[in-house]
């Protein structure tokens, strides 16, 4: 799981560089993948992050 | 006769929508009707029936005045451009948090019915994989593939429903009191909330020929509330009502006690596989819906690509439990408002807009 968050993160920034509209809604879902993953490992899985 | 490649028919999309309803038909609502209306839970697809009429009606004159358009193009229009994207990025969400929600239930069902000591995971990877290839081919094919699956998946629960009525005990579903009035109303508006899934129909109205909807959506709607009544009175004659309000999958219970010429047996498995379409057919519906509605909101030039969405759906699948005491409290808490507010409330608000913009033009 957190090999595919890695995964993803690397996706929106490549994302982020190239810049359209289409790669723009890609990015927020790819974000909101990200953020709901790291949420799951916090709330559910009790891993600290920080 | 020469049949276009790219046309969606309305009875092709009402099809798909009723075989997804089969899901919540057969796993939650029996559930909750015996658990608020008790003796009386076969009269709520009645009470269902009460406002389903005004909510084609809303539904239908919102399509009509704007033909040719989906629902988040007439939100846009009708509201203006914040407001439509935020109520279509609303509707997105919620297409999501039911997709989750639906592909969480079926890895559970999957898990705690045929295959014991299975990870729910397991299955719900399995779908979305499936969902993913197919997802690529267009709505079309896949919308008509789903209408096929219909027939098949309402044969087999109406077959599963039909064998086990001698075991019946009418008194079960009996008596029938003033007081219970409180509880079938109730559950009039949880069956309500599952049938808001035909707002999904006018996400498609750009892409199919312009056909009368309230035709097809009555049709539906009838086909629907009584395949609930059905479902509704065997699995709560059966069993009775205490005992199907404790129990975690009714109809898979019911299904148990089928016996073919009293001799084939055991055919809960295949019954359950059948099923798997329903599951299919009800994902595949909101991941098109989501699609069309991002298409339209976000003005994106290139087809929908489904994979990072299918993903966000797995990781809030993560979110729910895969308890299934607990997805029927979530279904309860979270699922029925959300339908009620969102399925029924914005295209209610939506047509009150509309008609207030007509008499100040006027």
């Amino acid at each position: 799981m957190i090999a595919l968050l890695i995964c993803l993160s690397a996706f929106a920034c490549i994302t982020l560089k190239k810049g359209n509209k289409d790669r723009l809604f890609y990015l927020i879902i790819t974000l909101l993948c990200i953020a709901s993953g790291v949420c799951y490992f916090i709330i559910f899985r009790d891993i600290n992050l920080l | 006769m020469r049949i276009e490649a790219n046309a969606i028919k309305i009875k092709n999309v009402i099809l798909v929508a009723l075989c997804g309803l089969i899901v919540p038909i057969s796993r939650v609502l029996d559930h909750h009707a015996a658990s608020i209306a008790s003796t009386a839970a076969w009269l709520t697809p009645l009470a269902a029936a009460l406002l389903f009429v005004p909510y084609c009606f809303i539904l239908v004159s919102i399509t009509k005045k704007y033909p040719d358009k989906g629902l988040a193009e007439i939100n846009k229009i009708v509201l203006g451009n914040i407001f439509g994207t935020v109520i279509n990025v609303l509707y997105m969400t919620w297409f999501t948090l039911l997709s989750a929600y639906y592909l969480c239930k079926f890895g559970e069902r999957m898990a705690a019915t045929v295959f014991y000591d299975t990870d729910a995971t397991v299955f719900v990877s399995m779908i979305l994989i499936l969902l993913s290839f197919a997802l690529k081919r267009g709505q079309e094919p896949l919308l008509r593939a789903c209408s096929i699956f219909f027939f098949a998946v309402a044969a087999v629960f109406i077959f599963s429903l039909l064998s086990v009525t001698p075991n019946i005990h009418p008194e079960y579903n009996l008596p029938i009191e003033p007081s219970l009035t409180g509880g079938v109303l109730k559950g009039g508006v949880q069956i309500f909330s599952v049938l808001t899934y035909f707002t999904t129909v006018s996400f498609f109205f750009k892409h199919v020929k312009s056909e009368s909807l309230s035709k097809y959506l009555l049709k539906g709607g009838s086909v629907a509330l009584l395949l609930c009544l059905l479902s509704i009175f065997v699995i709560v004659g059966l069993f009775s009502a205490p005992l199907v309000a404790e129990m975690p999958f009714p109809f898979f219970s019911a299904v148990k006690e089928i016996s073919v010429f009293d001799s084939v047996e055991r055919i809960e498995a295949i019954i359950i596989c059948v099923m798997i379409l329903s599951d299919f057919s009800i994902i595949t519906l909101f991941m098109l819906c989501f699609g069309n509605a991002a298409k339209e909101t976000f003005k994106l030039k290139a087809p929908v690509k489904f994979d990072l969405i299918l993903l966000l759906v797995f990781i809030i699948s993560l979110f729910f439990s895969s308890n299934s005491t607990k997805l029927n409290h979530i279904s309860a808490a979270m699922i029925v408002p959300l339908n009620l507010i969102v399925g029924a409330g914005l295209p209610f608000i939506l047509f009150m807009t509309a008609l207030l913009c007509k008499r100040k033009k006027a």
